[in-house]
């Protein structure tokens, strides 16, 4: 099952009256959404959505019914169990962003982030990063690991010659089993605007 | 005309004319107002406050120089406490010698003997700048790998210190000298935390990073390639170690002296 999935499954399991609501589910050959509604003292409308996304997960089946001629849905259980695995690996696949390596890179002028240094070695703890302007002026400030830390300390200054990644990680002395990281925090500061590239 | 480079040049009305036309007025004010031998009692207080600041440059630079205002100072003071008391004698001999001692100091303020270093560094590292691209960061710039041994290191900051150039800090892995505009509040203890000053950073295994602080680069009447001053910088620095190892520190103090930078 894809993270995305489960993400959305959790989500509508975590609701409230959801035990409740598959409880009836089991017990009921098949039933309409305005029946769990009433049943459960909810509106209508909250009844209906939750029926259609456990059809939509195929945990419950449907079937219209037409009654005063006007058709509706009741819905059955369809499944009786469900197992949830994740696979966490497959959030990144290794080797995937490896092209990236050779992007030349360079700390954007007038970037308006704010370093902090670490005291003992040569590299920087964290990134301060100011979005918005007046009131709506946020801070978001990112910790680093120290081979991010190394990397960024070695990034080439604004208006210094583009380097690609590869080149810094080999300057900052940063192994290659840490590329996801760095790349990572490249993709962060690249989408903040604090790091351009050559492209 | 004015290299476009440099610094603006100090303002002698501003920095010395306006200060010391505010302490005579003072002076003068206090001499009126509450009498003779409050402002002689208040002088006192001054000059052994200036002497005792005097003596702590001297212990921490180890600078014997130093001397030569300490006791400017402290025999000014016993001058007063000596007219104080109505002792003739001993207010002539003390008068007479501070007078001497206040040659010899400025004499040596005219030699730039006790000069703090801070424009003058300033103006070497941004010499051999010739791009004006901006490109400010505050990230320390990283200036490559050097080979002096801890104690060549330590020696070196020592030097800067007794020259007041920079003002180190002996840290377990490496040696941050720091160029502060004002070195008093550091020699004062009263500011240990040097992030925001300009620095340089000399580390036990070699590497050699600089920071130039955002109010330090605003002062230079262009905008410098940033990475370009940051490698001027540390470069002044690694020729002023070279410098002091091969028994030429006195090439340093020239090089100093000839920008002829008296505030």
């Amino acid at each position: 099952m894809d993270f995305i999935t489960v993400n959305r499954i959790s989500v509508l399991l975590a609701k409230s009256f959801a035990g409740e609501l598959l409880k009836l589910l089991v017990i009921y050959k098949d039933i309409s959404a305005s029946e769990v509604a009433s049943r459960l003292d909810l509106h209508i409308k909250t009844a209906q959505d939750f029926l259609e996304e456990l059809f939509s997960f195929g945990i419950a089946d449907r079937k219209e019914v037409y009654e005063r001629k006007r058709p509706y849905y009741r819905y059955t259980l369809k499944k009786k169990k469900l197992n949830i695995e994740i696979d966490f690996t497959a959030l990144y696949i290794p080797g995937e962003e490896e092209h990236k390596l050779s992007q030349e890179i360079r700390e954007r002028i007038h970037s308006g982030a704010m370093f902090s240094t670490s005291g003992k070695n040569s590299c920087i703890t964290s990134v301060t990063i100011f979005t918005g302007d007046g009131r709506e002026k946020k801070e978001r400030k990112i910790n680093l690991t120290l081979s991010q830390g190394q990397f960024l300390y070695h990034l080439p200054f604004p208006n210094a010659g583009y380097r690609s990644i590869k080149e810094i990680m080999e300057k900052a002395g940063t192994d290659v089993s840490y590329t996801p990281e760095i790349l990572d925090i490249v993709g962060i500061l690249t989408e903040f605007n604090i790091i351009e590239s050559s492209e | 005309m004015e290299n476009v480079k440099s610094l603006p040049r100090a303002n002698w009305v501003r920095h010395i004319g306006i200060p010391v036309m505010i302490l005579l007025f003072a002076g003068a004010i206090t001499y009126y107002v509450i009498g003779e031998i409050t402002f002689h009692f208040l002088l006192i207080i001054i000059m052994l406050s200036a002497a005792l600041m005097h003596l702590m440059f001297l212990s921490r630079t180890r600078n014997r120089d130093y001397l030569i205002p300490l006791l400017f100072y402290l025999f000014t003071a016993l001058t007063f406490v000596f007219i104080s008391i109505n002792n003739n004698i001993l207010t002539v001999f003390f008068a007479v010698c501070a007078l001497f001692l206040f040659v010899m100091f400025m004499r040596m303020l005219v030699l730039r003997r006790l000069k703090w270093r801070y424009r003058e560094v300033l103006e070497l590292a941004a010499s051999s700048v010739n791009e004006t691209k901006n490109g400010f960061t505050p990230r320390p710039y990283p200036a490559g790998q050097i080979n002096f041994s801890k104690e060549e290191i330590i020696r070196f900051a020592r030097f800067m210190l007794k020259n007041v150039i920079a003002f180190p800090y002996i840290e377990e892995t490496r040696v941050v000298l720091v160029i502060p505009e004002n070195m008093l509040p550091h020699f004062l203890y009263l500011k240990q935390n040097y992030l925001n000053e300009t620095f340089i950073v000399f580390n036990y295994d070699g590497q050699v990073s600089v920071k130039i602080a955002k109010k330090d680069y605003q002062k230079y009447s262009s905008e410098l390639t940033f990475d370009q001053l940051c490698s001027s910088f540390a470069n002044l620095f690694v020729e002023f170690l070279k410098l002091l190892q091969n028994g030429k520190s006195d090439k340093i103090i020239e090089q100093m002296n000839s920008l002829k930078l008296v505030l």
